[in-house]
């Protein structure tokens, strides 16, 4: 197991909102003396993330997942517990911190927006000291990566979303990070946008060591790129542990459906639920062990002939929704 | 400071100059306005000078004229305020891109504000200058002066950059800080000498004034460029330099404390 690079202790973040009145006098009243609402955006949540490890931080909207990963980047002040990443202080010790992580948040731009990219790429080589042959050859190798050649010369505001996107990325990882962190990095993009961002992402991970923390609603790029999930639900940790341990988890059946060339009337199988029965081809939900499987499969083959068989199990985004719904009985959390 | 960091700073200065660049046009169209100003102002003030010997006395049009050209190179429509850049910033989240790079947040958005006004103060000072000359002819000034108040513009423009900085900042508890902004920009307007040039106030007035900080936004420079005095230099730099200081103090203590209150909106 690789040194933490992330440390999170107690963490709990408290915001004030001010409550609006409903009546005028009350509305006057509150000029004065204003009312206001305590939000517990995020509740005394503590976990680690070891050096070159991708951890998916996924929740429901307003779950915190937000608030937590601008306190990580030090945008925020945690209203008590402690952070530590890369051994730093990300309010503390800001402008070394910041040398060493890149930031991407889906909703936001750091992109001049009248300027073409190149325009950015180049002031933040400023910004963060780099040498020139050093920005030379990083940005040859992430332009090629993200194939943003055609187009870095165009002004932000000309750009697709997806365009603008991978620019984005790379103006993250221009100063080569140490951990990136994405804040819904694929947001909006379709989907051959979505997979060149994960692939180039996954690639950078691979070639360069290079750890990310993301947050998404995407349970593709949960899929694609993270071996590791944390669930965060009003503002509480509700899982953490591997992305397949969460699906082994949650996923206790599995539905075979099989296409027969006899008719189905005679197939009587008591180990599943029959969920679909046409005349030749019938759906079963059966318990995920291997050997309920087996025994199907037995069954099936022994007594007709089977034309075509697929196996599906609920999908991650499914069994996700259901966690954040508690249709499932949330087990103790995995640390 | 390393070479290395002053050229993050300079980086900062030449790309809101480019982006600005890319809207010249706007910039250009709204610099003749300042010509029209100067055009009521000089039909104004003529007849004030001609009918009030109290105010003949103490100024002449044609330094009247000029000192008003300079003030209003330095405010008006198109002219960006920095307390308006940060609001825009907190509002829209984009402050956690700002905040959040290896440099001094402070001298960032100064690098940010002289790059995005240079070009607009620029071109509003070579419009009102053309204007100045049609009306009043050459400014009665000289070399030395010239130099005194370019040093008292620059002192100038950095006193406004940490007032307006300070009233920006208050955005991170208040979330928008434009009626302050506002309200900051009319006493400017009443008080700096934009509008009614302090050589025109009662002599007590006129002296309260010329020790706040607004008239040493662009007031003092306008004023000695064509009234220049070594006492009256002296006497500027020594209030603006101490006007700067506190402001400065001022805004790094509300950022140091802001940044604690940060509330970044959206996801």
């Amino acid at each position: 197991m690789s040194a933490s690079i992330i440390n999170v202790n107690n963490l709990c973040k408290t915001f004030f909102v001010k409550r609006p009145a409903q009546s005028f006098g009350g509305r006057l009243r509150s000029l004065i003396r204003p009312t206001y609402q305590e939000i517990n955006a995020v509740n005394n949540i503590s976990f680690d993330v070891a050096d070159n490890q991708i951890v998916a931080f996924i929740g429901p909207n307003g779950a915190g997942k937000s608030t937590c990963i601008k306190m990580l980047t030090g945008i925020l002040m945690p209203t008590s517990g402690s952070i530590s990443v890369l051994g730093l202080s990300p309010m503390r010790d800001r402008t070394c911190f910041t040398k060493l992580i890149g930031t991407v948040f889906g909703q936001k731009a750091q992109l001049w927006y009248h300027l073409p990219p190149t325009d950015t790429f180049q002031v933040l080589a400023r910004i963060y000291e780099l040498d020139h042959a050093v920005v030379a050859k990083r940005l040859s190798l992430l332009i090629d990566a993200f194939e943003i050649g055609s187009f870095l010369h165009i002004p932000v505001r000309k750009l697709s979303l997806g365009q603008r996107m991978r620019c984005e990325i790379v103006a993250a990882l221009l100063h080569q990070p140490r951990i990136i962190f994405l804040d819904e990095p694929t947001i909006g993009l379709d989907v051959i946008a979505k997979q060149q961002v994960r692939e180039t992402l996954m690639m950078l991970h691979k070639q360069e060591g290079v750890s990310i923390f993301l947050t998404s609603h995407d349970t593709g790029d949960i899929e694609a790129l993270a071996a590791r999930a944390i669930i965060i639900n009003q503002g509480s940790i509700i899982f953490d542990g591997t992305t397949t341990e969460l699906k082994n988890r949650y996923v206790t059946t599995k539905v075979v459906q099989l296409v027969l060339e006899q008719t189905t009337d005679t197939f009587t199988f008591a180990g599943g639920t029959v969920i679909e029965k046409g005349r030749h081809n019938i759906a079963i939900e059966l318990d995920a062990s291997p050997q309920a499987i087996q025994r199907l499969l037995s069954y099936a083959l022994e007594n007709f002939t089977v034309a075509d068989i697929t196996i599906s199990q609920t999908p991650l985004e499914e069994v996700i929704a259901a966690v954040y719904n508690n249709t499932f009985l949330l087990p103790e959390r995995t640390l | 400071m390393t070479h290395v960091s002053l050229a993050k700073y300079t980086a900062i200065i030449r790309i809101n100059l480019r982006e600005r660049a890319t809207y010249s046009l706007d910039v250009l169209s709204k610099a003749p306005q300042v010509m029209f100003r100067l055009w009521i102002m000089f039909s104004f003030y003529g007849v004030v000078l001609q009918t009030q010997p109290a105010a003949a006395a103490t100024t002449t049009l044609n330094q009247l004229l000029w000192t008003l050209t300079i003030l209003q190179a330095f405010s008006g429509r198109g002219h960006p305020r920095i307390a308006e850049i940060i609001n825009d910033e907190v509002k829209s989240g984009l402050i956690a891109y700002s905040i959040n790079r290896p440099y001094s947040y402070l001298l960032f958005q100064y690098c940010n504000f002289l790059g995005k006004s240079l070009p607009v103060i620029a071109a509003r000072l070579i419009a009102g200058s053309i204007a100045a000359l049609f009306f009043v002819g050459l400014p009665s000034t000289s070399p030395t002066a010239l130099l005194a108040g370019t040093l008292l513009l620059i002192g100038g423009f950095t006193l406004d950059f940490f007032i307006g900085l300070s009233i920006g900042i208050l955005s991170f508890w208040i979330e928008d800080s434009v009626a302050l902004d506002m309200l900051y920009s009319k006493i400017l307007l009443v008080l700096g000498g934009f509008l009614v040039p302090l050589s025109l106030f009662p002599p007590t007035l006129r002296s309260v004034l010329e020790y706040s900080p607004f008239s040493q936004l662009a007031y003092s420079a306008g004023y000695l460029i064509t009234h220049f005095q070594w006492p009256l230099f002296y006497r500027y730099c020594a209030t603006q330099a101490l006007w700067i200081a506190i402001s400065w103090l001022c805004a790094y203590w509300l950022f140091k404390r802001g940044m604690r209150h940060v509330a970044i909106n959206g996801g």
